[in-house]
Order: C-alpha cells, then structure tokens, then sequence
C-alpha cells in the first residue's frame, strides 16, 4: 500500500472515530430510562435555606439589563436570601444607567452596580469584581440577555440539599430556532449539550462548565481563586479547575427550569462567538492545567473536547477531499470505502440532529413544520462549514496571539410582549 | 473579606427531605433479600446452564456427526469457498468476475474463520473446512434460540423444546450442514433478535442489533423481509423515554450500514448497468442489474398457482419437516392473531409470516429458502404451545379449585402432550416425512444423516483426479471439487456454469470449442443443468466424452470423463 493510501486511511479512521465519540456523546442520556431520569430536576421543592449571590456581568446591555433584573428579582425565593450584583466597566454609562433604574423601580437593598476600570475589560475581570464585593453563601451567574425560570432557585437549592453537591450546572436552551438559518443547528447543539453531553463529562468528572446558569458554592470558587483574567472562555476554564478538586459534579437539565436565551442574531456575530469559544478552549488546552486531572479518562476527555477546534478545522476540508479521491485518484477500493467513513459520521449526526429537533419541539410545545425540516436539511451542511470556518479563525487568531474579547451584541430577540414568556411555569407576577 | 459560610452548617438533622424527592434505587428484577430463595436461585441458574449444555451437545450431536460424508457437497459450497479464498489469496471478491449475485459478508465470514482456524486446509479438504464453521454456527444458532424463547416465555421447558425442535429437524440437520450463505444469515439474524428481547432494553443493544442484522442481511438478502417486524419489535421493547430515537436510530443505522455496498459498486463503476447514461458504454457487471436479474426470476402466480415453485417446494418442506413447516406455520398465524395480548410473540409470528409472504408472491423459490425460517417456526410452535397450555392449565386448575403449585405441573404436562400430539404420529413409519422423507431422508433408513456415505464419492473423485491427471489439464468440474483441485495446482478446472456463460472463461480461455477441454468430471446436477438450461458447450463437451471411471456411494454418482479430441 502507498504512503498516500496509508495516509488516507489513517486521517479517514481518525475523523470517524472523533466524530463517532461525538455521536456517541450526543445519545448518552437516552441509553437508559434511569438515566434521563437522572438528568431531571426534582419535581418538589425543599423549603428555602441556602443563600445565592447573582452575579451579572453587562456590557453595552442596555437593550435587556431593566428587564433582566425584574426577572431576577421575581423569582420565587425569598428575598433576604437573595443578592444580586451588576458588574460594569466604569465607562458604560448606559448599562449601569439602565441597571441602576432598575434597582430603583425594585425598590431592594440587596441589589447593587458594581464598577471596575482596570484592564482587561472581559467578563472573567468583571465576575471575579463581583465574587470579592458578595457574601452569600452559593454563587451564580446569568448573562444579561438570559431568561431565567422564576423557580431557579428553589430547584437548586434543592438539588444541592438533597444530593449534597456544591456544583450544579443547569440548562440553558437557545429558543428562537427559526430566526435564522442557522438558528436551529445552533439551538440543536445547545440541546444536545446541555441535555446528553454534559451528563457524561459530569459523571467522568472532567466539565467544560457553561458561562451562566453554573452554581458553585463560594468556598470552593475561592478554593480554585477565581476566574482566569485572560481566558475567552473563563467558563470552561473554571470548571477544569474544580473538576480538578474531586467535587462531585451535577448537570440538570428540565425544560420546565431552563434558562432562555437567543441565538446571535448575524452569521457575522455567530462567527466571533464562535470563534472566541474556539480560541478559549486552544488556551486551556495549551494552558495545560487539564493534565493535572487525576485519572487517565478525565484527561482523554479533556483533551478531546479541548482540541475539538483543530478538528472540526480539519474535518471538512475532506469532504472535497474524499469526492476527488474517489473520482480521480485511484485508490484500493477499501481504502476509498475507508475515507467514506467521516461522511457516514456526519450522516449519523446529521439523522440524530434532526430526531432532536422533533424532541426538542416536542419538549418545549413548539411547531416544527415540514419546512422547518427542510431549511434544516438544506442548512445543515453550510452550518458545518460556518463551525469549521469559525474554529479555523480561531486557530488563526492563537497562533497569532489576538486574544481581545469579540463582544455578541444581544437584542431580547426571544423576548415576547408582557407578560407571560414561560408558558411552562405559568405567568410572571404582575408588572408595575 | 466577608462571612464565609459553607453548605456544613445547613445538613443539620432538621433538613427533613420528603420522600417523593429522593430517588429511590431501583431494584434489579428478581432481587431477592432472603439468602434461602438466593441459594435456591443459584442452585436453579447452575441446573439451568448444564441442561443448556447437554441440549448443545444433542444438537452438536446431531449435526455433527457424519456431517462430512453426508449430505452431498453442492456445487454453491464449492463457490462460496472459492470466493472465500479469493477475498484471502488475491483479494478480490470472488475468483470468477463478481456479478454481484449475493452481497459478499456471508463469505467474507468463511474467508475470516479460514483465516483464524490457520488455512482452509486445517481440517483436511476446504469443503470439511466449511461445513465446521456450518457446525459451529448450528450450535450458536441453537443457543441463542434457546436463549430467545427463554427470555420471550421465561419458561425453560419451553426454551428446551424450541431449542430441539430446531436441532432435531429433518429438514434442518440436511441443510445446515452444507457451506450456504443461509446458514450464515441465520446466525446473524438470530443474533439480532436476541438482542432486542431483553426486557429493559439499552440503547447500545439496539445498534448491536442493528449492526448483526445489516451482517445478515449483507449475507443473504433474503432476511431482510423480517424488518417492519423488527423495527415493530424496537418500538415494542423500549420505554417511552427513548422509543422514536432507538426505532428510527435502529432504521438510520440499518440503512446506513447496508448502504455500504452500493457504495462499493458506486466506486466500482459498477452501479448502473453499461449501455445506460450513468453507466458507460464499457461491457461490465452491476449491481443494479444482479438486483433486476435475481427480482426478474421465474414469475409464476405463486400462491394463486397450483403449479407455481411455492406449491412445489412448500410440498417438499411440508414432507421434510411437517411439524415446523404446518403446525409452525398455523403457531405463526395464531400468534400474530393474539398480538394484542403477547405483543413479542406475536411479533415473532410476523417474523415467519414475512418470509412466507415473500415465498408466495411468486418470484423464485428455492429449496433452501426454508432454512432462516426454520428457527422461527420452531419458537412460534413453542411459545404459542406454551401459551395454549397456560391458559388451559389456568383455566382446568380453576375448575378443579386446584392448589396454585400444581398449576404449574398441569402446564408442563398439557405443552408435553401436546407437542407430543404432534410429532409422533407424523413421525411414525407409516408416512415417508422427515427423516422418512425421500428428499431429506431415505424412506428405509431413516438414520441415513448418520451413516450416510454419498459425499464419498466426491471425495474419492477429486482424489482420483489429483493423483492421475496432470495438473496443467483443463477440466470442467462442479464447483464442489474447485477448492481442493485449485489448492492442489489444477489451476486449469473450472466451473461448468462459467464455461457456458461466462465470456472470460468461454471465449477467453476456451475459445468456445469443447476441442480445448481435456476432462469433465460430472455430476448429476451438472448432467440435469447441461439438458434443463439448454448448455450447448457444456453439453458438446460431454457428448464427446467418454467415462474412464465412476464413483457412487450413495445416489449422487461422479463420473470422470476423457474428452475424445
């Protein structure tokens, strides 16, 4: 067999076998009906006991700030168990405006603006502000466009009575799927990770952990010191870190407790999103601290899920690749078969997606229409390319060290009119 | 720095959790707390395992003896093992150009166990070699038959007898024992069951079962009638919380994996047939024309026609194995009529009842068709039987107001006496059925699977060949004798089929003048094909043959023939 042949082979067994553990991954919380039980909140709440610090980093939010902080302060807790903490740069006078009309119209002593004007100006500075200035005894964080579940707390609270865990990380579920064309895959992945996928990082003890709806008990943020400054995605970075530290681990995800969010509203800003989320795991899997994990198969996974951009870089530039093989060059036969096998990969995942689609839509009472399937089909392959464009930019940007912090503007595009937004948990408390 | 209170101080005592939040584990089926009914368990599992032994060494038994000598070797045998060598000696699909008759896994498995056994010559000829895979895949079937109806029932005594209903077949013992692609699908088909009826069923053992079934269905095509029933079985087994996604996830994967082998003809060029816009112009074999070829075969009204091959053959397997094939076949109907109460049984039923409705829409049927519904017809008999027998047993224990556990003897005893019904009277000397039967059996000598000696001759034929005929002769033969003379340096013998029909062997070698053949070895299949299908070469060659020695031990003669030039 010739070196090209060999070659071939050997790049074709790589991808599938990747793309395999992907799909792999995606189905991990249907394999059993005990599992998806598990992944559920509980169905009853324990009375209030454990207090909660909200931390919401905002930049240029004023579009969705007032709004965000009416909802966290409607959620069905009590008050005094309950402070929450805006975290602006000194020079965004319209954020911290907004938010500060809001603590008036709440009329709570136990909300405040917190400001900072040293560089860097990312969220990370912005969150580890907020956790020095807070006292409360679980800290969490909601980004200021989320919607979250006026039962959030009680669910958490909760949780981590019963089960005696310090780290819960509950859902968060894109909602407005049929925006845009890429709505829907990028609603899909949410919902595959939040659903499946996390549940086996959680029960391995390995957890790229998500930038908001994450409850850490305060001791052992302080434990690990923190967020990373310079990280772009100080989220997986920090949950590195306290997989690290042997604690166990929960993943909720119930669409009745969901936390709510939108889609970026442009392929340009898909693509800065995603590129940063790319580049933000290139730094922590360069950063190294993944091969202080205790066991071998937190490590393998760590290393898999960290240099999933390389990857995904890669991945499609076969696909031309592979047609040309087989039209020009002249290959065995089951070489060629072989270099199919990433295509029947992306075929599989592909076939899963859209059967999430249909659960998703089932879960949440939506419609999906015949030609919500059909855009779905049609797009599915351009959404590829916009992830493999996407972590291509991002190996570009780290190889070239532009780590600035490409901001995604938000809109409250999944906001509806007032009052009610969740028609799962029934309508919000009147407005003033 | 302010306060730092952690989660210690509130898991006090008084942090009441009610009940209906903590998730109760969920106990295994058939935990058992009491350490007497555990040793009972265990004493029962250790009893359970040597009967399933002894039934696999009656059918092992059964199988296996005389199994080289008789029945004898067809002439499929000698292709499938020479397309068997040619995937590990050239590796190619098939010695003779690959016409993409049969998809090629079921070979590609003997091509595999000749790898691991250490040659095809291990057990002494390629065809022995062949029928040992055939033997050990007998008793894999059987297992997992057995293994089947025990989980379907939960009834061992029901397991026992399927299980041996299978192995004892007349019909069964006569074919399986031949190298054919069915015995091979069976063993996958089987598999693939088995996989799905466990009660709580994973989602990893629905891809298993989907993987086993694409291999069978890759080995013969034939098995795949039976999938709406077990696409229907997926549905059935799994729990609600993942029934869409393992059923669909079943079909998506099914299909995926099958695709492979168009895909393979794709990258041939071998898809569409040539003289087409998408074919080329180039004379070559494809797939899509095997497919039309092999759907296009002998249409003749089916079961509508008295005359069809259906009615033809299913006399002969009526007379081969008149338990499975009648009374199987009315469990079968009778299951799928109860499915609403015995959803698994009845889907088993729709098993069976796919492979007839492809057996009577009138297409070709050939006489080893029988051979994946053989098992099934075996479980359905048992389960329905058993079904049959406890509701009758319920029903006289209810009636004589007996004690609950001789309800149970009662059952047993009425699925014996009922089975037993069946079988003996249709197994007594007076009809010629079963192993009575003339075509699987011998009306005299109903032993005959055991001390049989037809194969004999063909043995005896290819070693008379080996030792006086020089190897650079050119033979015609049947491809039973192929594998041997091939390996012993007969590189010139080939088969009477592709002499006749295949423009490589007969322009290209044989310029299509019998005076270019120096021998013919025939047998009685090829002297019945060379008159049936009209074989003007083959048949030149062998009027211008003369016998210069015969062998016959047992009704299947091999004449060796000196072409007069």
């Amino acid at each position: 067999m010739d070196t090209l042949a060999l070659v071939i082979l050997l790049v074709s067994l790589v991808f599938f076998l990747q793309s395999m553990i992907s799909v792999g991954l995606m189905l991990y919380t249907w394999e059993h009906p005990e599992r998806m039980q598990a992944s559920k909140a509980p169905s009853t709440f324990l009375p209030a006991r454990l207090s909660f610090t909200v931390l919401l980093p905002a930049r240029h939010e004023e579009a969705v700030i007032y709004q965000t902080i009416q909802r966290v302060w409607r959620a069905n807790y009590p008050p005094d168990l309950l402070e929450i903490m805006v975290i602006c740069h000194a020079d965004d006078s319209g954020t911290i405006a907004e938010a500060e009309r809001a603590i008036r119209a709440t009329g709570s002593q136990q909300i405040h603006v917190a400001t900072f004007s040293q560089p860097p100006i990312n969220k990370p500075h912005g969150l580890n502000v907020g956790l020095q200035r807070t006292a409360n005894q679980v800290v969490t964080i909601f980004d200021a466009e989320d919607d979250i579940d006026p039962d959030i707390f009680n669910m958490i609270n909760t949780v981590m009575l019963t089960e005696g865990v310090g780290i819960v990380q509950a859902g968060v579920q894109l909602m407005n799927f049929s925006d845009h064309w890429f709505s829907i895959h990028n609603c899909m992945e949410y919902f595959f990770w939040f659903k499946s996928r996390l549940h086996f990082h959680a029960k391995v003890g390995m957890i790229p952990l998500g930038g908001n709806t994450i409850f850490v008990r305060r001791d052992l943020l302080e434990r690990v010191g923190g967020w990373d400054n310079q990280c772009l995605t100080e989220d997986a970075d920090i949950g590195l870190r306290l997989s690290e530290l042997g604690e166990p681990i929960r993943v909720v995800y119930d669409a009745r407790h969901v936390t709510r969010e939108e889609t970026p509203n442009t392929v340009a800003s898909f693509v800065r999103q995603r590129t940063r989320w790319n580049q933000g795991f290139l730094q922590v899997l360069w950063k190294g601290a993944w091969r202080g994990l205790p066991k071998l198969s937190q490590r393998l996974l760590a290393f898999y899920t960290l240099s999933y951009p390389y990857f995904q870089a890669i991945l499609l530039l076969l696909w031309p690749f592979t047609i040309a093989n087989m039209l020009l060059l002249k290959e065995p036969v089951m070489v060629t078969m072989i270099s199919f096998l990433p295509l029947y990969a992306l075929w599989l995942q592909f076939a899963l997606t859209v059967m999430g689609a249909f659960m998703f839509t089932r879960e949440y009472k939506l419609r999906f229409t015949i030609f919500d399937l059909l855009g779905m089909t049609i797009t599915f392959l351009p959404y590829q390319w916009l992830l493999a464009l996407s972590a291509t930019r991002s190996v570009y940007r780290h190889l070239n060290g532009h780590n600035n912090w490409e901001k995604t503007t938000h809109v409250g595009a999944h906001r509806q009119a007032e009052p009610a937004l969740n028609p799962l948990t029934g309508p919000l408390q009147a407005q003033p | 720095m302010t306060l730092n209170r952690s989660l210690a101080s509130v898991n006090t005592p008084e942090a009441v959790i009610p009940p209906a939040i903590v998730q109760t584990p969920i106990t295994p089926v058939g935990a058992v707390t009491d350490s007497k009914l555990k040793r009972l368990l265990h004493f029962l599992l250790r009893w359970e395992t040597l009967l399933v032994i002894a039934i696999l060494a009656i059918a092992g038994a059964a199988h296996g003896i005389n199994m080289f000598h008789f029945p004898y070797f067809e002439d499929d045998e000698g292709t499938y093992l020479s397309q068997a060598w040619a995937v590990v000696n050239q590796g190619r699909l098939a010695y003779y150009t690959y016409w993409y008759d049969h998809a090629p896994v079921g070979w590609f498995q003997i091509a595999l166990w000749t790898l691991l056994t250490g040659g095809s010559h291990t057990f002494g000829s390629p065809l022995y070699s062949g029928r040992v895979l055939m033997l050990i895949m007998q008793i894999g079937a059987t297992w997992m038959l057995y293994a089947i109806a025990r989980k379907i029932s939960g009834n061992v005594l029901i397991a026992l007898v399927v299980a041996l209903l299978f192995a004892l077949s007349p019909y069964g013992i006569y074919y399986h024992r031949r190298v054919l692609l069915d015995n091979i699908t069976t063993f996958t088909m089987l598999l693939s069951i088995l996989l799905l009826v466990s009660k709580r069923l994973s989602l990893k053992r629905v891809w298993l079962s989907a993987l086993a079934f694409s291999i069978a269905v890759l080995s013969k095509e034939i098995t795949v009638f039976i999938t709406p029933a077990l696409l229907y079985l997926v549905f059935s087994q799994t729990d609600k919380s993942h029934r869409w996604l393992a059923t669909l996830g079943w079909a998506v994967l099914f299909a995926s994996l099958v695709s492979l082998y168009p895909l393979m003809a794709i990258i041939n060029n071998e898809l569409f047939p040539s003289g087409t816009w998408l074919g080329g112009n180039a004379p070559h074999v494809s797939l899509l024309q095997g497919v039309l070829y092999q759907a296009s075969r002998g249409h003749d009204g089916g079961i509508l026609n008295p005359n069809s091959e259906f009615w033809i053959m299913t006399r002969y397997w009526l007379q081969d194995d008149p338990v499975l094939v009648f009374f199987g076949t009315c469990a079968a109907i009778l299951s799928v009529l109860l499915i609403k109460k015995y959803r698994v049984v009845g889907i088993m039923g729709l098993c069976s009842l796919c492979f007839w409705l492809y057996f009577l829409h009138g297409g070709e049927v050939i006489v080893f068709y029988l051979v994946p519904l053989l098992p099934l017809l075996a479980l359905n008999l048992g389960l329905v039987l058993g079904i049959l027998a406890e509701n009758m047993g319920n029903f006289l224990q209810r009636v004589f107001s007996l004690q609950a556990k001789f309800a149970r003897v009662l059952q047993s005893a009425i699925f014996l006496l009922c089975l037993m019904a069946i079988v003996i009277p249709l197994y007594s000397p007076a009809f010629n059925l079963g192993y009575r039967s003339s075509d699987v059996g011998d009306r005299n000598n109903p032993f005959i699977d055991w001390n049989g000696t037809q194969a004999d001759a063909q043995m005896m034929a290819i070693q008379w060949v080996e030792e006086h005929i020089p190897a650079n002769s050119r033979i015609v033969i049947d491809q039973s004798m192929w594998p041997d003379l091939h390996d012993s340096g007969h590189k010139y013998v080939h088969y009477y089929w592709k002499v006749e029909t295949d423009p490589a062997i007969r322009n290209a070698i044989f310029h299509n003048n019998w005076r270019n053949i120096d021998y013919v070895v025939t047998s009685p299949q090829m002297t019945i094909d060379a008159k049936e299908s009209d074989m003007r070469l083959v048949q030149s060659i062998i009027d211008h043959s003369t016998i210069i020695v015969s062998f016959d031990t047992g009704g299947w003669p091999m004449r060796v023939r000196k072409v007069n030039k």
